[in-house]
């Protein structure tokens, strides 16, 4: 295990950068759906009044 | 064709010539990032002879960047712009008589002054010449490119940094082109210069047209 | 061939067709991801030159393909939106900018995290990178334009232009660059080869390459579902979607 994460010494960079790219997609996602979730916020209040 | 055009370049510098002021204000500005650099690096004179032509042309963008924002700020208000496209003449025609006066006033004190801040940062003679044919090339073409731009920004309010914002990333080929050719090899120096030429003579045929269509979609 | 593309050019009809098909493209990007993944991180074998660290190629290059292949959509969105005005597209090009600058942003990030052990450095004014640095303010520029300007029509047109004027521009900033960076030749620090690829370590990365764009495609699904719910906000068929 410990091998896998020092990746032959380039493990601080490769992890790193994988993670960063998870993160990305991530808060991409995260965004969508916040923004989702006002719309239909949004939408309820128009069509209730 | 020809009244027309020689009418709207009445028309533009007079309403340049309103207020002198604005012939001087370009110069000091310019002259002031200029100045901002030495203070920034430090009194070195190599390094600054070294990086004179860089500064001097990112002085002349700036300036030039800045002030195109207000390129058609007074027609917009006026209520010439709505007038001019509505109408029946050759709009891109009268765009670029508009965009020369503008780049006469603005551009061209700023080109006057650049043998004095050459002189200041200690360039060669040749180095100068050069410079100042570069930013004759230059200049124009970063008139036209920012007037496209400007046209689509003309009714937004908060404006701020955002016309800078998307206009420099056209300016940059032109920069590198221009700093490049001053210090670059002679024979280098005429393949740059020609194709700064060719630029500017692409620009002057197509951002007109360009200007146009930004225009009808900024003025809605 | 129109009957497939009618379906998704009205609003109503892509919000309720991409419904319908979005399960299918995230189990194909879930299982190409997972490959790209387990296969490039272990089971391609370690670069002799590089080491373990190449393996950051296989974030690195995918997002720089994203990065470029989604501009290139936006300018053909722009042209579809400028000429014969279709809402659709003007809405895909709002949708993929913000996609487009975060996968542009990963490119930066992750080449400058590959450049420190590989060459030394966090960053290098060299052609590529510059052009890359460039095309995120390219991206940049037009999400400010279009987040400041309220009147939807007028939104798309202008985004559409300043899309246009970018891609125009892209080739000429790119090789720009490249003849500056020749020019200033000082320090150069390494050369910047290209190592012919094997095969154990290809596919993963063509994988990756897919699973990025299908993620893209997911991404931009979702936008542009949210975008089309907000423009047609007072129409009947939205009035279902939020009980």
């Amino acid at each position: 295990m410990s091998e896998v994460l020092a990746m032959g010494g380039y493990g601080i960079f490769v992890w790193p950068a994988y993670g960063i790219t998870l993160s990305i997609f991530l808060v991409n996602l995260l965004t969508i759906w916040l923004e989702n979730k006002k719309i239909k916020k949004l939408i309820k209040h128009i069509h209730e009044c | 064709m020809i009244k027309l055009i020689v009418n709207e370049i009445n028309y533009e510098m007079k309403s340049i010539q309103r207020d002198w002021w604005n012939w001087i204000i370009p110069v000091v500005f310019f002259v002031m990032v200029a100045a901002l650099f030495p203070l920034a690096i430090g009194n070195n004179p190599e390094l600054l002879t070294q990086i004179a032509s860089g500064i001097i042309w990112i002085a002349a963008l700036l300036a030039t960047l800045l002030s195109c924002g207000n390129l058609f700020k007074n027609d917009a208000q006026s209520g010439h712009l709505d007038v001019l496209l509505t109408g029946a003449l050759p709009v891109s025609a009268i765009l670029f008589c508009k965009i020369a006066c503008h780049w006469l006033a603005f551009c061209g004190p700023l080109i006057l002054i650049t043998p004095l801040l050459g002189i200041f940062f200690k360039m060669e003679v040749a180095h100068i010449q050069l410079l100042i044919i570069t930013l004759l090339l230059g200049t124009p073409i970063l008139c036209l490119l920012a007037a496209s731009l400007a046209a689509l920004t003309i009714n937004l309010e908060n404006k701020n940094l955002l016309l800078p914002l998307l206009i420099m990333p056209l300016f940059i080929p032109i920069l590198i082109f221009g700093t490049g050719i001053v210090l670059a090899t002679p024979a280098e120096v005429s393949a740059g210069l020609a194709l700064l030429g060719a630029m500017l003579l692409l620009s002057i045929g197509f951002l007109p047209l360009m200007t146009m269509l930004a225009l009808k979609v900024g003025v809605n | 061939m129109f009957a497939l593309f009618s379906r998704f050019i009205s609003l109503k009809g892509f919000y309720q067709t991409t419904y319908k098909y979005l399960p299918f493209v995230v189990v194909a990007f879930l299982s190409l991801f997972a490959y790209g993944l387990f296969a490039g991180l272990f089971l391609a074998p370690a670069d002799y030159q590089q080491g373990e660290g190449f393996r950051i190629i296989y974030v690195h290059v995918p997002s720089a393909f994203a990065a470029m292949g989604i501009y290139l959509i936006m300018a053909y969105c722009a042209i579809l939106t400028l000429i014969w005005r279709i809402k659709i597209a003007a809405i895909c090009m709002s949708a993929s900018a913000g996609i487009g600058a975060s996968f542009t942003f990963l490119a930066l990030v992750t080449g400058s995290i590959w450049g420190k052990p590989m060459w030394g450095t966090w960053w290098i004014w060299d052609a590529r990178l510059t052009s890359m640095l460039i095309l995120f303010f390219l991206y940049l520029g037009f999400i400010a334009l279009q987040s400041s300007i309220a009147d939807n029509n007028t939104k798309d047109r202008a985004g559409a232009l300043v899309a246009l004027v970018g891609v125009i521009n892209l080739p000429i900033i790119h090789y720009s660059v490249n003849w500056w960076s020749t020019l200033h030749q000082g320090a150069t620090l390494s050369k910047f080869a290209t190592p012919s690829i094997a095969l154990s370590m290809l596919y993963p990365l063509l994988a990756m390459i897919t699973a990025f764009f299908l993620f893209y495609v997911i991404l931009l699904t979702l936008r542009m579902r949210n975008i089309i719910l907000l423009r047609e906000v007072y129409s009947d068929w939205v009035k279902g979607i939020a009980v």
